[in-house]
């Protein structure tokens, strides 16, 4: 697949070798010229003698036909001296003739001299030439097994950018072959979402001549992309680019070790600046080296000024000192656990902190740093006392139940003749105390409990009454929503219901005739309290009971009414009969907002 | 049983609940027992204190309406006079300083409370 048609380079010693074989060419065309010159000058001098030859033969002609004629006529003195001047010339004409054959044999001589050496040169030449030809052929085969070892992908380009020639890792890798390639055929195995920047790239280096670099994506034979560092420089000849050689270096799983840490980075600060917890590093000794944005927020502290000893300036005066103390130890431990009240900037107020750091440790097992947290935990403190408030009350609460029921259960023995009596009796009563239970339980929050409320429960346990308290015998007239403290609940509730046990048993709503009216109202009666009143009227009762008569009942109710309200709840009570019925007031204390929570022990 | 030695003792009873004030005198009585009170505020509990020149011993409750009774228990503390807490609280709820106080957990029956009065009353009389 690879193309072998082109050489991989002009080598320089090639180029040297054809320049001195232009050379050897130009200085042998002037000797083949010089050789010419002197071949005409030869022929020149031939021509010369030959001409003077044939004027010698006609001079000798001359002579001799004119001595012929001397002979016979008389000796002429002029013509002996033109016969001796001509012989001069002749003479004259041979010497010459004599010195230029001389010099053309000279030049001849030479002439095949420099011939044999322009033979020899380019004899040698030719063999450096071809000396030259085979190492080229052989560099360009060690480059080739080069370029195939190097884990790089390289190519080579024209200087326009249109890539000539790939190694084999890059037919290897992208599954291409040099037809799909060639020019800009390579930009096809580029990922999409890369191309247009590095076509812009690429175009740009064409352009300007300068170093090319990227990181893209390489898509492999597979179909999956790989990342690639590619780097493209070009090769100059005085200035002149000649090529670009490219070559691609896979860091395909650095850079994705590298995103997944940016991405481990990124999820790892949006916990922790997204976590309730003031997070910090530090090194030994609470030297802190970073804090993060909650912990300025907090404390209004910049991370400047944190660092180093600098957050103790936000510990309370009293925890700076435990506080170094923890960091002392923190490295013999392995841990650093403190709790220390921390100063909030926006509350104007300390607060308690749980402060906790791991070290992070070195290969060796040297601490290298801490990474530590700091809980607000103010509210968890609050809650906790406030829950062992409530459950210390819980307990009180039902220890003295228990005690009640005790009590109730021994009053109740005392007050009936026989097991029957017993069972109803200590069962309304044992319901009596359940209905208060839950009246208190199912206050919101600690909402108290209010009059009518208390009123109704204890009525409506034994007739029926409207959304308005009201029943066929019974009627109500009061403010709703009369609270009463929580503490004197359940003593009242009893009284409400020995009363309306009475008067179903004996008194209002035993006959048809009775009626009830309850009526109740408040009045102011200091800066801290006001007074409930309740009065309790029952009439049209037949069989009203004389004053001096032994209690129906057994007394329990009326010894709640006149003698344990009063010790319990401060009340004034009156009990009695009247013409028609009983009775009876109640006066108490309750607390003046009727909206007021109350605390868990009121 | 009754204690033999409560006989004409003068013993203060604090305790908020009537029914349980109420039990606790007549039990108190029946062993010859004089109560003193019973009262149900830390107030009152102070003003019967400072107005009795004789107190035997006391047996107080710990939650009276809300208050604690530990202003009553320092101040029989004060003049040398032994009580036990008659309680539905746990250990935790009573501050050390009282943790040699005895406690008689509600509901209880008269007679342990007796028992420890007397326990009470003999050991400050040695």
């Amino acid at each position: 697949m690879v193309r072998q048609d082109e050489p991989i380079s002009v080598q320089p010693d090639a180029r040297m070798l054809l320049d001195e074989n232009e050379q050897l060419r130009t200085s042998l065309e002037s000797a083949l010229e010089e050789n010419a010159n002197l071949t005409e000058d030869r022929d020149r001098l031939l021509r010369r003698v030959a001409e003077m030859a044939r004027e010698l033969q006609t001079s000798h002609s001359a002579y001799a036909r004119e001595r012929d004629i001397e002979t016979a006529l008389a000796t002429d003195d002029a013509a002996e001296t033109q016969r001796s001047q001509s012989d001069e010339e002749l003479r004259v004409a041979f010497e010459e003739l004599q010195v230029l054959t001389e010099e053309l044999e000279v030049a001849n001589s030479s002439l095949h001299q420099t011939n044999q050496q322009l033979d020899n040169r380019v004899e040698e030449r030719t063999r450096q030439i071809r000396e030259s030809n085979a190492a080229l052929r052989s560099s360009e085969a060690s480059f080739r097994t080069i370029s195939d070892l190097v884990p790089d992908l390289l190519w080579r380009a024209d200087r326009r950018g249109d890539a000539t020639w790939f190694n084999q890792r890059w037919y290897n890798l992208t599954g291409q072959d040099a037809g799909d390639a060639v020019g800009l055929g390579w930009l096809d195995a580029v990922h999409p979402e890369d191309l247009a920047h590095v076509r812009e790239g690429w175009q740009a280096a064409m352009e300007s001549g300068q170093p090319y670099q990227h990181e893209h994506r390489i898509r492999d034979a597979e179909g999956n992309y790989r990342w690639f560092l590619i780097r493209a420089e070009p090769l100059r000849d005085s200035g002149r680019i000649l090529h670009w050689f490219a070559a691609g270096a896979d860091i395909h799983d650095q850079r994705v070790a590298i995103e997944a840490l940016e991405q481990s980075e990124q999820r790892f600060r949006t916990l922790i600046e997204g976590m309730p917890q003031l997070v910090w590093r530090s090194e030994n000794g609470g030297q802190w080296t970073w804090s993060s944005p909650q912990w300025h927020e907090y404390t209004a502290q910049s991370d400047e000024q944190a660092r180093a000893l600098g957050w103790l300036d936000a510990l309370h005066p009293d925890d700076r000192a435990a506080a170094q103390a923890a960091w002392a130890v923190a490295p013999e431990g392995g841990v650093l656990e403190l709790e220390a009240r921390i100063f909030h900037a926006k509350e104007q107020r300390h607060r308690h902190f749980r402060t906790r750091a791991l070290p992070v440790r070195r290969s060796d097992g040297e601490i290298m740093e801490w990474l530590g947290t700091s809980t607000d935990v103010d509210d968890i403190l609050q809650l906790q006392k406030h829950q062992s408030v409530l459950v210390t009350e819980l307990q009180h609460r039902t220890r003295n139940l228990m005690a009640v029921v005790q009590a109730v259960t021994l009053r109740t023995l005392k007050g009936v003749s026989n097991l029957e009596d017993f069972r109803k009796c200590i069962d309304d009563r044992l319901q009596a105390l359940a209905r208060v239970q839950g009246l208190l339980s199912r206050r919101d929050g600690a909402l108290r409990v209010p009059f009518d409320l208390l009123l109704r429960e204890e009525l409506s346990a034994h007739v029926a009454l409207d959304a308005q308290g009201n029943g066929e015998q019974v009627s109500v007239d009061g403010p709703r929503g009369v609270a009463l403290r929580s503490g004197i609940v359940q003593t009242f509730a009893l009284a409400i219901h020995e009363l309306a046990t009475n008067a179903v048993k004996y008194g209002a709503l035993a006959s048809p005739e009775g009626r009830l009216t309850v009526r109740w109202g408040v009045r102011p009666r200091d800066d801290r309290a006001r007074t409930l009143w309740v009065d309790w009227l029952e009439t049209g009762v037949a069989d009203v009971p004389n004053a001096n008569e032994k209690p129906r009942g057994g007394g329990y109710g009326r010894e709640l009414l006149e003698r344990a309200l009063p010790y319990q709840l401060g009340a004034r009570t009156h009990y009695g009969f009247e013409e028609q019925g009983i009775h009876c007031t109640i006066e108490l204390e309750v607390p003046l907002d009727d909206a007021a929570q109350e605390k868990a022990n009121g | 049983m009754v204690e033999q030695n409560l006989q004409g003792c003068s013993v203060l009873i604090v305790e908020d609940e009537y029914l349980l004030a109420d039990d606790l005198s007549q039990a108190l009585a029946d062993a010859g027992v004089h109560v003193l009170g019973p009262i149900a505020s830390v107030d009152d509990g102070m003003r019967l204190i400072g107005s009795t020149a004789s107190i035997d011993a006391a047996v107080l409750d710990v939650n009276l309406r809300g208050d604690m009774v530990f202003p009553v228990a320092d101040e029989l503390r004060l003049r040398g006079i032994p009580f036990a807490f008659a309680t539905g609280y746990d250990e935790s709820a009573i501050p050390d300083r009282f943790a040699d106080a005895p406690r008689v957990e509600k509901p209880f029956k008269g007679h342990s409370i007796t028992a420890v009065l007397g326990t009470l009353i003999r050991s400050s009389h040695q």
